[in-house]
């Protein structure tokens, strides 16, 4: 039993950091980031256990003792792995956040309830038809900052503004500007 | 607040170390000090004690989920977005998971369960300076003198932004207090010292609860949050320990 909790501590530890590093990996990080607390626990247990029993055999159980402790001392950062990397791959698994090609993660901010994040689920881009024409860019979409300047295109001085911006009044039926959201959070474990 | 203590860089990765996550686990490890401090200071047998503290922590977490996603599915028909947690509920299953191995390792029930109680005041009130960290389980909507205004995105309560009662430094403030009467060793009959506790732990949660902000605070009934329904059971319950000892010792004796 005291081996056997010595084991489950070197495990707990294996098991955060292999729930780090699969954080961004949907339901696999989700295993490694929480599994890793319930073996640091249940070495605790075992350890415990064979302090308890070597006792009143009128022993010492010096294994069990060590297990106890390593398994304590793995519990620590077990439980901050699955309190970060844990919460942030559920969010993954879920389908409720998305992992760029940087791991710089894209949420939308929380839901106003601030009990539970409410995010919107990662829309697929469709696959564009390779025989269709070009289409002209859309009259709103913002303008590419590498694209080549148009020659023949006015000073910005003379550009009109266009509505939602300064200097021209909002138009009584038209819908407010979007606002830029704030930067990508992540879940900090909601507790009552 | 801080909900995001440091960001480490783990093998390219980066890790934010959030400040409940890291808060969390500090109470933890203060409240296992503190416990086995108290257990060895009560002659009772570390090793049981040990394991019955760790089969306490598994279970309180689990019934700490497990009551949190029962109380977001009974308010919103939907299961939670991401883990969370409810105290009560860890509370709950934690002292049940704590019994079934005290009792399998023949501790003396009542007199664990009281040198579990300088330590678990002190944990939750860590604990709750996390929550005051990361922005959950924030107060309503106020703007007295000590009202805090959260602005990191990452809280919960920077959600809408607006000035609100630090409910977390209350029930901390409270919890803290507990933990000075309870450090000192009462002359009581076995278990009633957690019985004490228990009634005036429920008690002030009772009343603090009215100033929470969070929307999702349980089914309601007759007005009530599900903490509050929780604590009057509980209240009920030590209150019927402590004025039947002979019952409470015939059912904590081992």
């Amino acid at each position: 039993m005291g081996l056997l909790s010595i084991l489950l501590s070197a495990l707990a530890v294996v098991c955060a950091g292999v729930g780090v590093l699969t954080t961004p990996i949907p339901k696999l990080g989700l295993v490694f980031a929480f599994g890793a607390p319930v073996l640091a626990l249940a070495g605790i247990m075992l350890g415990g256990s064979a302090m308890s029993k070597a006792k009143k055999a009128g022993q010492t159980s010096e294994t069990g003792r060590i297990g106890a402790i390593l398994s304590a001392l793995a519990f620590v950062p077990s439980v901050i792995v699955a309190l970060t990397c844990g919460v942030c791959n559920a969010f993954f698994s879920t389908g409720n956040m998305q992992v760029q090609k940087d791991f710089h993660i894209g949420v939308t901010p929380f839901g106003t309830d601030g009990g539970t994040l409410f995010l919107p689920r990662p829309q697929r881009v469709r696959p564009s038809d390779p025989n269709a024409e070009p289409s002209a860019p859309e009259p709103d979409a913002p303008a590419d900052p590498n694209a080549p300047a148009d020659p023949n295109a006015p000073p910005p001085s003379q550009l009109k503004p266009g509505p939602g911006q300064p200097g021209v009044p909002a138009q009584p039926n038209s819908p407010p500007p979007q606002q830029g959201l704030p930067p990508p959070p992540l879940p900090p474990g909601p507790g009552k | 607040m801080h909900p995001i203590l440091t960001t480490l860089e783990v093998a390219g990765v980066q890790v934010p170390i959030g400040g409940y996550g890291a808060l969390l686990a500090l109470a933890l490890a203060a409240g296992a000090v503190v416990a086995l401090h108290s257990a060895h200071r009560a002659g009772l047998e570390l090793g049981a004690f040990i394991a019955a503290l760790a089969a306490a922590v598994g279970s309180g977490f689990f019934g700490a989920g497990v009551l949190f996603a029962a109380v977001e599915w009974l308010t919103t028909r939907t299961l939670p977005a991401a883990p969370g947690v409810v105290f009560y509920g860890g509370a709950i299953t934690g002292a049940l998971g704590f019994a079934w191995l005290a009792r399998a390792h023949g501790l003396p029930l009542a007199a664990a369960l009281d040198a579990l109680l300088p330590a678990l005041p002190i944990g939750h009130a860590i604990g709750r300076l996390g929550c005051y960290l990361g922005g959950c389980c924030y107060g309503a909507a106020w703007s007295g003198p000590w009202a805090v205004t959260y602005l990191h995105p990452l809280a919960p309560a920077a959600h809408p932004s607006l000035p609100r009662h630090p409910w977390p430094l209350y029930e901390a403030a409270v919890l803290i207090a507990l933990a000075i009467v309870f450090a000192r060793k009462w002359e009581l009959r076995p278990g009633h010292a957690s019985a004490w506790y228990v009634l005036l732990y429920a008690t002030a949660r009772f009343a603090l609860e009215p100033l929470r902000g969070d929307s999702v605070r349980g089914i309601g009934w007759a007005g009530q949050s599900t903490s509050q329904l929780i604590s009057i059971l509980l209240a009920v319950g030590a209150s019927a320990v402590l004025a039947a000892p002979r019952l409470c010792a015939k059912q904590l004796r081992v």
